[in-house]
């Protein structure tokens, strides 16, 4: 049975499964290091997801659904930014009110665009091609880095050039000097808030590119409300990495290998009650050090 | 004999508000010379800061001209100010815990190779800048693992490497231990020799006569003089500061009634020593005692340990090293600040919205705390609200407080209702002392004169009142006896009716002068 669960197969799905999380999780550690805990992540996402089909079936092109879903999930960061930054809106307020906007809107814009209720499939929507890695396909074990399609590449991609960005680059720098004194900015002529917009903008993008992976990155297909609380998990794991990036990648990547193990256990006919828990569980337990850390518990 | 390198003419800075626009600068001219360390001196809120502010570009002014090098210049940001050659030392300093000191020094001025930050080339410039100017640092250390004063090196080099000619430095000592400053000033040497111009801003003279070559007064948003150090002395300094009375102040309070010996203590502090508060703070060895009838006034720079006299005698500051605190004979300085007021101790707050009313409440609910446990008005379980109600009614109206109705919110009213809704309530609540903590500062002059004569009321029918304030005026009229405070000793007691008092008064602020009470520092 174990043999089942920790195959190939399932670091493959769990890999794929990690994507999105991972997207969201480094969006949520630049806008957590920048002094902003963002809980809207789970909506930018849906909203990306959304648009990714739009794009994907109007345009007969995965990448323009990429791009749509980007654009749109990019609009949604910034005008959550406006309210946060401007109108000083309470964050965990504007963050639950974003996440209920992108679940309302999304459900309703898909009669009118699509003439359906609840989801939206049809097979003749490109989806993204897997693309496989010439020598590393061949090797065992290894072959499980390969096969995937281009967003997943893009995610890993993402955790080098968003650490890099955050800790080598001056701009960098700002946005670190956001979350801690601000006025370190200011003092010395810069705009505070272009570097706080700055940061939206970049969750913007990572929470689009989640979405466009949950939406056309294997099946094209939009239900209502599809991400089912993974910018949640994704916030966990900002939390759990105390939004260090490359703890933060970590943890999505342990999120999604778990979640793919739950669906293996669930072929073995363990309760599905049960094994839909198991993400959820993990969770909460990788948060438990930080929690002591903070003498919470 | 030395050239002008910087003018400020004229400037004049107004800060809008719908009732009372506050005048920040008026018409303040300023000037600062090569190489020389220029103290700008005064009490806190006379403008200094916003003053040099304006100058470091964080705000416009909206009259007046700056001149540097003979050029006229306007800056509309920091940035601006900066590319001049001007530098600020924050009082809070501007810099980012978890970066390291170079990191820090180079921030938003990074040296780069590629697109990366060149970390090494900061931290060479770190260690250069610092063994130049003889200002230790380590580069490698993480900022929230540097003490103060390393902070503020960093703080000093960070404007050095930005090409600073002239540094403006806001209240550096704050947060330092004299030692330290000490060190500071060996550092103002340094950079004198090195060409640079100093800017000092400090309300503490002692510092002002070791530090400076000039200093420039300012009072009340205006310049009062600019003088030589070499040539004055800290008393004309700080008669300067305090302001000289034009108006002969009108003696409200007379020292008549019963000999002294017939009053008995209400408030006794005995030999009273504490741990520091988090402004660093501490009193030293304070004895002072307030008899029925008797207003006590406590003079004194402002944070000079005046307000742990009050903490201490309303039981908000506990962490007592030495002494006792006596009320009526018995000893309470072990009390909750609940059960003082419940004996009696009336508390008038200078921090009106943090301490004094709860600022999201009405009226009512404000003005009826304290009493919602007194027996009169309560059952134990239910409140007599009927009764409470009418009280309220009651003294709104002989307090004068202007407002439509009691469930009006608290915030809704001016500054000088909010301290009458305060002054009511408190004195109806003291059953024999009263401390008064500036309990006029922010009322408009018709709420002066109604709290004053209060007070004087309340002495007149046997209370004893402790008034701390530092508004001299309000001190010199209302006391029967002064206490003048200086780094949280009281460094001496004078009779308001003495002639020359008030110049016997700047002294002690100041703090010189003999100390009537134990050694001093």
């Amino acid at each position: 049975m174990l043999d089942i669960i920790f195959s190939e197969h399932t670091l493959i799905t769990g890999l794929g499964l990690a994507t999105p999380l991972l997207f969201c999780a480094l969006g949520g550690s630049i806008c957590s290091k920048a002094g902003n805990f963002n809980i809207a992540l789970e909506g930018f996402m849906l909203i990306g997801a959304f648009f990714g089909v739009v794009g994907s079936y109007f345009f007969k092109s995965p990448l323009a659904g990429v791009l749509l879903a980007v654009a749109a999930s990019l609009a949604a960061s910034m005008l959550y930014g406006l309210f946060l930054l401007q109108f000083k809106a309470h964050e965990v307020i504007l963050g639950f009110g974003f996440n209920m906007f992108a679940i309302a809107i999304t459900g309703w814009l898909l009669e009118p665009v699509f003439g359906g209720k609840g989801s939206f499939y049809d097979p003749s929507i490109p989806s993204l091609k897997a693309i496989d890695i010439p020598v590393v396909g061949q090797i065992p074990v290894l072959r499980c880095l390969s096969g995937h399609n281009i967003l997943v590449y893009l995610g890993w991609a993402s955790v080098i050039v968003l650490y890099l960005l955050l800790y080598k680059t001056a701009p960098g720098y700002k946005m670190r000097a956001l979350g801690e004194n601000k006025d370190a900015i200011s003092t010395n002529g810069l705009s505070a808030l272009k570097y706080a917009y700055l940061v939206e903008m970049l969750v913007g993008v990572c929470c689009g590119l989640a979405g466009a992976y949950l939406s056309i990155g294997g099946l094209t297909m939009f239900t209502e409300n599809m991400t089912a609380g993974r910018g949640f998990i994704a916030v966990a794991a900002v939390g759990f990495s105390g939004a260090y990036i490359p703890l933060a990648a970590l943890a999505s990547i342990v999120f999604g290998i778990a979640n793919a193990v739950a669906i293996q256990l669930q072929g073995l006919g363990m309760p599905t009650q049960f094994v839909d828990m198991i993400p959820y569980i993990l969770t909460i337990l990788m948060l438990l050090p930080e929690m002591y850390k903070h003498k919470k518990i | 004999m030395e050239n002008i390198v910087l003018q400020l003419n004229h400037i004049t800075k107004v800060f809008p508000h719908p009732e009372k626009p506050v005048v920040a600068n008026d018409d303040v001219s300023f000037e600062l010379r090569q190489g020389e360390v220029h103290a700008l001196v005064g009490e806190n809120g006379t403008g200094k800061s916003t003053l040099m502010n304006i100058l470091y570009g964080m705000l416009l002014p909206d009259e007046g001209t700056i001149t540097l090098e003979g050029e006229r210049v306007a800056f509309k940001n920091p940035r601006d100010a900066i590319a001049h050659g001007i530098g600020m030392v924050h009082q809070h300093f501007m810099l980012v815990p978890s970066f390291s000191v170079a990191e820090n020094l180079v921030f938003t001025y990074e040296p780069k190779k590629g697109i990366f930050v060149d970390l090494k080339e900061a931290e060479k410039i770190a260690s250069e800048l610092s063994e130049t100017y003889g200002l230790y640092v380590d580069p490698k250390k993480k900022i929230r693992e540097c003490t103060l004063s390393m902070q503020q090196r960093v703080e000093i080099l960070k404007i050095l490497f930005h090409g600073a000619k002239i540094l403006i430095f806001d209240e550096p000592t704050a947060v330092l231990t004299p030692q330290e400053s000490a060190e500071l000033f060996k550092a103002f040497d340094a950079l004198k020799k090195a060409g640079k111009s100093i800017i000092f801003i400090t309300h503490k003279l002692k510092e002002v006569m070791a530090a400076a070559d000039r200093a420039t007064i300012m009072r009340k948003g205006k310049v009062i003089d600019a003088v030589k150090i070499s040539g004055t002395s800290m008393e004309e300094l700080a008669g300067k500061m305090i302001g000289k009375k034009i108006d002969v102040t009108v003696r409200k309070m007379k020292n008549t009634g019963g000999p002294e010996k017939d009053r008995k203590s209400v408030l006794r502090m005995e030999h009273i020593s504490t741990e520091e508060n988090i402004s660093g703070m501490s009193l030293k060895d304070v004895t002072l005692d307030v008899k029925e009838g008797e207003i006590i006034g406590i003079a004194g720079i402002g944070g000079n340990g005046q307000e742990l006299i009050v903490e201490v005698a309303a039981g908000l500051f506990r962490r007592l090293k030495q002494g006792r605190v006596l009320y009526r004979g018995e000893e309470i300085h072990k009390l909750s600040p609940g059960t003082m007021r419940s004996i009696g101790i009336a508390h008038i707050t200078g921090e009106r919205y943090i301490r004094g009313v709860s600022s999201q409440s009405d009226i009512y609910d404000n003005m009826v705390m304290g009493f919602h446990r007194k027996e009169e008005y309560s059952s134990g379980m239910f409140l007599r609200l009927k009764k409470l109600r009418a009280w309220i009614r009651e003294l709104v109206q002989e307090f004068n407080i202007k407002t439509s109705s009691v469930t009006t919110p608290i915030m809704n009213l001016s500054g000088g209702n909010v301290q009458k809704c305060i002054l009511a309530r408190e004195l109806s609540l003291a059953e024999d002392l009263i401390i008064a903590e500036e309990p006029t500062r922010g009322v408009d002059i018709g709420s002066i004169e109604f709290i004053h004569n209060q007070l004087l009321q309340k002495a007149g029918r046997g209370y004893g009142v402790l008034l701390v304030s530092t508004d001299l005026d309000e001190v010199l009229s209302l006391s029967s006896r002064i206490l003048v405070m200086n780094a949280g000793r009281i460094i001496g007691e004078v009779d308001p009716e003495e002639p020359d008092v008030e110049k016997k008064i700047g002294l002690y602020m100041a703090g010189v002068g003999k100390a009537d009470r134990g050694d001093r520092e």
